[in-house]
């Protein structure tokens, strides 16, 4: 077995460094600011996948619009460097169970997993060739998934440092350690790995052949999402065979590729406005773009149990109704918000969700309200956060959404508004996009408001809370005629707030007359997000701003974040000097027209300790090649300094594995004597720092061996220590197979590794054929006996 | 001697049936005729080419991706395929069907555009699927068809 596996690795080993040649570094014309990359599922066709499909189309749904300039590319749609993901079926029971005995890593399974890491691993190396600045997202479902998390582990480090995000769905090598033992940390929202996003049984803790140990490289382990659903045996959520159910729900509406996406797309919001502040992007407003009319729309729904029939059956349809009546760019996005409420302690806000930005997504953002729901269990104040990366509300530990929802509906838990605001408004202010002028609250319930609640007192100043933002805030409820005018009490809570109360079919009529205008402006800045010292005097630039039919008077600038303006220009820059961090990590400009109309941007302004980053190991110095057979050299090198804790060896820009810090030469042998071969070595830190790579050639029919001190800005850490004398290509296959139940034996330090399922089987299948083999034997000796 | 025997055999008849349940829940398959009938009611002009066909029959344990069972079939075409074309093909069958907004504009694709020009989210009595309309990779084809119907 393992033999088989070792002979697959090395074939294809082979097979790479015969085919590889280095690719040409002209730049290109058709790069892109980001590839996106896809990696489908077993038995899934290129190109016509549902996955795929639903990915591509929920990112570029939420990138369209934006001035990221990206492209697609799925695995296995062309050839590179003689690879083509086949993303084979895996149902036939022998691929299955030989893909099962081999943790994924042997036989045909494996195979089809090696050729799809060879296509993205030469696919990046030829794109990074070409593109250098491009950026990546990849996204992996099912073998996919294990096809993206395997390449991450021995891709160059400048090529992972361009990896954005990495999204994972149904990982049948899927890692959470939080998820093992009993009670499960991850039960009790302990020891969160940061790669978790929504795994719906909080005991999964490995995927169906078994986790990848360790999951992921360091640098990616905050760069990558994994999603797991209920009832998924191929990522470990559930142990019985035939739940299988729940891998076929990633792409449901409002799911994990949803999410995904979500989280993809406001990352690369963030990446490319950040990197705008290097020089390396330009973002200058494109000619003749027209700024969006800045009105955000909250449709605030009660989805308490008395609205269980009327939300689906009455107000959906009037809600998408209402949100088609209005003009397509006079929204920045409707953000929709659920929440339970304890009536009998103000003090708890239970829980509270936004799912922002689904523009006329309805069906995805009720598909993430209904999950979210499911969730709710599992989630507590620390968790929420990281979900798809949403901006989150606390979570009151306890809150069963399913509990509060049966209890409290004989309480008639009725108090809609006052939930809203008990829960909603005092993190109004924090959640609410910034530069939108003008805030519309759109309540949506059955119960009837009541300001004066005897337990709590009056209501009077929660709005004023949702207003501590320049914005204006306009309360339209979408309630039924029986109830509306109890709300007429809310239009007198709060000055700074106005609330119209009109028919439901007026509502966007109302939106259009009262804010509608050609007259548009949309505030920006060319960099929202600074990680600076103290003492660093920032200069911040809104010149992106965007106007319609109106010029810019002014430059208003909170840098201190505290809610009130510092200076006011009619410049678009201005430079601050920061000695402290502003309130809330942020700061304000707001811009104003000749005609009075207003928009807010914020940028994020945080302090960092230069002092507090760890010091990187210097490149290791005089390496040296002595061969010792015809086919093999010994590989030595000298530290620069005493900060190396590891040697990182790579072959051809290939990481094969570390040697300890006092192991400074190593022997490789089976290399070609025909062609030239790189030898690398970099120095990694106790800290997992990790310095430049020193490289050296050997050149075919040539007994000189050259010292070639340019340095290499890739590097990859892996936790695969060589022996030192290491067969190049045993060292190559350990890469991808090093979690293979056949794969070299570790070190003894990786710690205790639980029993293979391979044993299990083995036991099993022993078992068996040992009691057919007992029956068999009573069989006959019972009819001997008989017969005598 | 003999209550041992009991035992074993017992035992072994235990493991038997086990080792016997789970090969069948790993191999049993079913028959895709159904999910085949219903992804046939959508008929493409007779001048596409069906270039990727995907079939899997119902499967206790599903391992796959796109679940079981399911039809998934591409087409590449040259012929333009506008919005009205679509919908009487669509209304042909008897699935319920809709449109995502930018089949709005599917009359006039860009030959550049690397996006899908149209989605279309499909349900039946007892399947789900879409249809992604895009640009096509390969040279001899402008357009690209895939349909997909799957477990709801």
């Amino acid at each position: 077995m393992k033999l088989r596996v070792v002979l697959t690795g090395l074939a294809l080993a082979i097979l790479a460094l015969l085919v590889y040649s280095p690719v040409s570094s002209s730049q290109s014309a058709q790069c892109s600011m980001v590839k996106i990359i896809f990696a489908r599922g077993s038995g899934q066709e290129p190109s016509i996948g549902p996955d795929w499909g639903r990915f591509k189309t929920q990112v570029d749904n939420r990138l369209k619009d934006s001035r990221i300039d990206y492209s697609f590319y799925e695995l296995g749609t062309a050839k590179h460097n003689g690879y083509k993901y086949p993303a084979i079926s895996i149902d036939d029971f022998f691929i299955k169970l030989r893909a099962k005995v081999s943790a994924g890593y042997g036989y045909e399974y494996g195979e089809s997993v090696l050729e799809g890491v060879f296509e993205l691993y030469y696919y990046l190396k030829q794109e990074r060739a070409q593109c250098p600045n491009t950026q990546y997202v990849l996204g992996g479902y099912s073998q996919g998934a294990q096809v993206i998390g395997d390449t991450l582990r021995f891709l160059p480090d400048d090529t992972r440092a361009k990896i954005v995000l990495a999204t994972l769905f149904g990982d049948p090598k899927l890692y959470l350690p939080e998820g093992r033992g009993w009670p499960a940390p991850a039960c009790s929202e302990r020891d969160l790995s940061s790669w978790r996003r929504v795994i719906e049984n909080c005991y999964t803790s490995a995927g169906a052949l078994e986790a990848r140990e360790p999951y992921l490289p360091d640098d990616m382990k905050d760069k990558v999402g994994l999603w797991c659903l209920a009832q998924d045996y191929v990522c470990g959520s559930t142990n019985l065979l035939w739940e299988t159910s729940g891998h076929d729900k990633y792409r449901e509406p409002g799911s994990s590729i949803d999410q995904a996406a979500q989280e993809i797309a406001e990352k690369l919001k963030t990446t490319f406005t950040y990197q705008s502040h290097l020089g390396k992007i330009n973002i200058a407003p494109r000619p003749n773009q027209k700024p969006k009319a800045n009105i955000q729309i909250l449709f605030v729904v009660d989805r308490t149990v008395n609205m269980q029939h009327d939300y689906p059956n009455y107000f959906l349809p009037k809600m998408r109704k209402l949100a088609e009546s209005l003009p397509p760019d006079a929204v920045i996005g409707f953000d929709y918000y659920i929440g339970c409420w304890r009536k009998d302690d103000p003090a708890r806000y239970d829980w509270a969700l936004i799912v922002p930005h689904f523009l006329r997504d309805y069906d995805a953002a009720e598909g993430w309200i209904e999950r979210s729901a499911i969730h709710t269990t599992w989630m507590n104040n620390d968790t929420v956060g990281s979900i798809a990366g949403l901006p989150y509300f606390p979570i009151e530990p306890g809150c069963d959404l399913s509990w509060e929802l049966g209890v409290h509906a004989w309480r008639a838990m009725a108090d809609f508004v006052q939930s809203y605001s008990h829960t909603y408004l005092p993190y109004t202010s924090t959640l609410w996009v910034n530069n939108s002028r003008q805030r519309i609250i759109i309540p949506i319930t059955n119960t009837p408001y009541t300001p004066n609640d005897t337990k709590f007192g009056d209501n009077n100043g929660l709005f004023t809370q949702a207003t501590t933002s320049p914005a204006q805030t306009t309360v339209i409820p979408l309630v039924p005629d029986s109830i509306r005018p109890t709300f007429e009490d809310l239009a007198d809570l709060d000055d700074s707030s106005q609330v119209f109360l009109v028919d439901d079919d007026e509502i966007a009529e109302t939106i259009t007359e009262q804010f509608g205008t050609n007259s548009q402006v949309e505030a920006r800045l060319t960099n929202t997000d600074y990680r600076i010292p103290a003492g660093t005097t920032v200069t911040f630039n809104a010149s992106p701003s965007l106007v319609h039919d109106d010029t810019i008077a002014t430059y208003k600038w909170d840098f201190n974040g505290d809610g009130t303006f510092d200076t006011t220009t009619t410049q678009s820059s201005v430079s601050h000097t920061y000695t402290s961090a502003p309130v809330g990590n942020s700061m304000t400009v707001r811009v104003t027209t000749t005609s009075g109309l207003t928009s807010n941007a914020s940028a994020s302004v945080q302090i960092i300790n230069l002092a507090d980053l760890p010091p990187v190991p210097k490149t290791p110095q005089n390496l040296m090649l002595q061969p010792t057979s015809s086919t093999s050299v010994q590989f030595s090198w000298q530290p620069s300094d005493e900060l190396a804790d590891k040697w990182m060896i790579y072959i051809n820009d290939v990481p094969l594995g570390y040697t300890e810090k006092s192991q400074t030469s190593i022997e490789i042998t089976d290399i070609r004597p025909d062609e030239n071969t790189t030898f690398g070595v970099r120095a990694i830190s106790s800290q997992y720092e990790t310095s430049e790579m020193a490289t050296i050639t050997l050149r075919p029919h040539t007994s000189i061996l050259s010292q070639n001190d340019e340095s290499s800005s890739s590097a990859s850490i892996s936790d695969d220590r060589l022996s030192p004398a290491t067969n190049v290509f045993e060292a190559f296959a350990k890469v991808f197979h090093t979690n293979s139940p056949m794969a070299v034996a570790g070190d003894g330090q990786s710690g205790f590794r639980k029993p293979s399922p391979v044993l299990i089987y083995y036991i099993i299948g022993g078992i068996v054929a040992a009691s057919l083999i007992f029956l068999v034997g009573l069989y006959i000796h019972k009819h001997r006996h008989a017969s005598h | 001697m003999k209550k041992y025997q009991k035992i074993l055999i017992v035992i072994g008849i235990v493991i038997v049936a086990f080792v016997a349940a789970t090969i069948f829940i790993f191999s049993w398959e079913g028959s895709p005729k159904k999910i085949v009938e219903a992804a046939d009611q959508f008929q493409p002009p007779s001048s596409w080419k069906l270039t990727a066909e995907s079939i899997k029959s119902p499967r206790l344990s599903c391992w796959d991706g796109g679940g079981c069972p399911h039809v998934n079939r591409g087409w590449l075409y040259n012929d333009l395929l506008t919005y009205d074309d679509l919908e009487a093909r669509l209304k042909q069958t008897d699935w319920q069907y809709t449109f995502d907004d930018r089949c709005q504009t599917m009359d006039q694709p860009k030959e550049d555009e690397t996006s899908f020009f149209c989605v279309v989210d499909i349900t039946s009595e007892d399947y789900n699927g879409n249809i992604y309309i895009g640009n096509s990779e390969q040279q001899d084809y402008r357009y690209r068809f895939a349909l997909f119907l799957g477990p709801r």
